[in-house]
């Protein structure tokens, strides 16, 4: 294969679980590398995530979407690495799993010897079955991929007892290192209005927005708060957002 | 010829192929040696010369100029030794088995480090049960 992808880097969400938050994970991931001022291109893979509350929502205009449910699977990966930046965000959809988990059986050495690396971002909340299906995910693609989980606060006191203390999650941290980071929780007042309209946190804390109850100034600040915590989060697990 | 009609015929310009094909003639043909399809071929005059031409059109172009031509008899080539047929010699191809013999084996399927039962229910540790 001489298709040129060194030094490039796939991070993707790992779909399973639906409404855990992996969108608006994905979301803040790529505020963080626009406030880093690096390239990079989205992709929304999650056809069945309807048009408000998905990646394209958000970022309007400059987000491929992808159908995954055809024979060639992921190769969007391949082609996005060749003809644009350095790096991928992709937003897989729930139910995935299975469809990765071919294409990477099927396409990593190849890929992965051209250079590229994938990072697989979890997000987990006090659900066991967010957590299950992380390790579901893991259990399939092993150390192909470098992990990220995001412990994501559903609530004011989220308690993440089966991420914590289950058996199986603390072998999974134990053989494949996942970086742990913590995504708070977020008022009412800010998260809904954002996600209905499409506005992000970044947008929010700059009063770039036309909707009148984000540009409350207790809003702002809680939207500047959030931001900066997660962003510094974000750097915590940066070697392995980076190409 | 009369004068008169000959001097007719060159006053007459020669005309165009009537066959935009005309001028992939030999390409075609190579092409159809080779083994391809008429869907190859037209991908193939789509994707390298820009060509836009049907199937059908294909099928008639070489059906056509096939009606003229005389059937080849064809032979089998006369039985050469191995060695030379290859070009190689016996000690070289010893030299290369041995050193694909040598070569090791890319294993193909690689240890997991973690494993998950999907079916089993996670596991508290210190509270001796699952969810």
């Amino acid at each position: 294969m001489n298709t040129e992808t060194k030094n490039k880097r796939v991070v993707f969400t790992m779909g399973g679980k639906g409404g855990v938050g992996k969108t608006g994970l994905m979301v803040a991931l790529a505020e963080w590398f626009e406030a880093n001022e690096i390239p990079f291109t989205l992709l929304d893979l999650d056809t069945e995530n309807k048009a408000r509350g998905s990646l394209k929502h958000f970022f309007n205009g400059s987000v491929a979407k992808v159908n995954i449910h055809t024979p060639a699977g992921l190769d969007a990966f391949v082609d996005h690495l060749e003809s644009g930046a350095a790096i991928i965000l992709a937003d897989m959809g729930a139910g995935s799993g299975q469809i990765a988990s071919d294409w990477f059986d099927a396409m990593y050495d190849d890929v992965s010897a051209t250079g590229a690396r994938f990072t697989a971002v979890g997000v987990v909340t006090p659900d066991p079955a967010s957590v299950e299906s992380v390790l579901t995910w893991a259990n399939r693609l092993q150390e192909r991929a470098q992990y990220v989980v995001v412990q994501n606060a559903t609530s004011p006191q989220s308690d993440f007892s089966y991420w914590d203390s289950a058996e199986q999650a603390i072998r999974f941290r134990e053989a494949l290192s996942p970086i742990v980071i913590r995504m708070e929780f977020r008022l009412a007042e800010l998260e809904n209005p954002a996600r209905q309209h499409g506005i992000r946190l970044g947008q929010v804390a700059t009063r770039q927005n036309a909707i009148n109850e984000l540009k409350r100034a207790s809003i702002v600040m809680r939207a500047e708060s959030y931001r900066r915590r997660l962003f510094s989060e974000f750097d915590r697990a940066k070697e392995i957002f980076l190409p | 010829m009369d004068p008169t009609l000959l001097s007719l015929l060159d006053s007459i310009p020669q005309k165009s192929p009537r066959s935009k094909l005309e001028t992939h003639r030999e390409l075609i043909r190579q092409l159809r040696r080779k083994g391809c399809t008429y869907r190859d071929i037209v991908r193939i005059l789509h994707e390298r010369v820009g060509l836009e031409v049907a199937v059908s059109t294909i099928h008639s172009f070489i059906k056509v100029r096939a009606k003229h031509r005389k059937q080849l008899q064809y032979e089998l080539p006369p039985l050469e030794p191995e060695s030379t047929r290859s070009g190689v010699s016996p000690d070289d191809v010893t030299s290369r088995i041995a050193a694909l013999k040598a070569k090791p084996v890319q294993q193909k399927a690689k240890p997991k480090h973690f494993h998950f039962e999907e079916s089993e229910p996670l596991r508290l540790v210190g509270q001796g049960g699952s969810r």
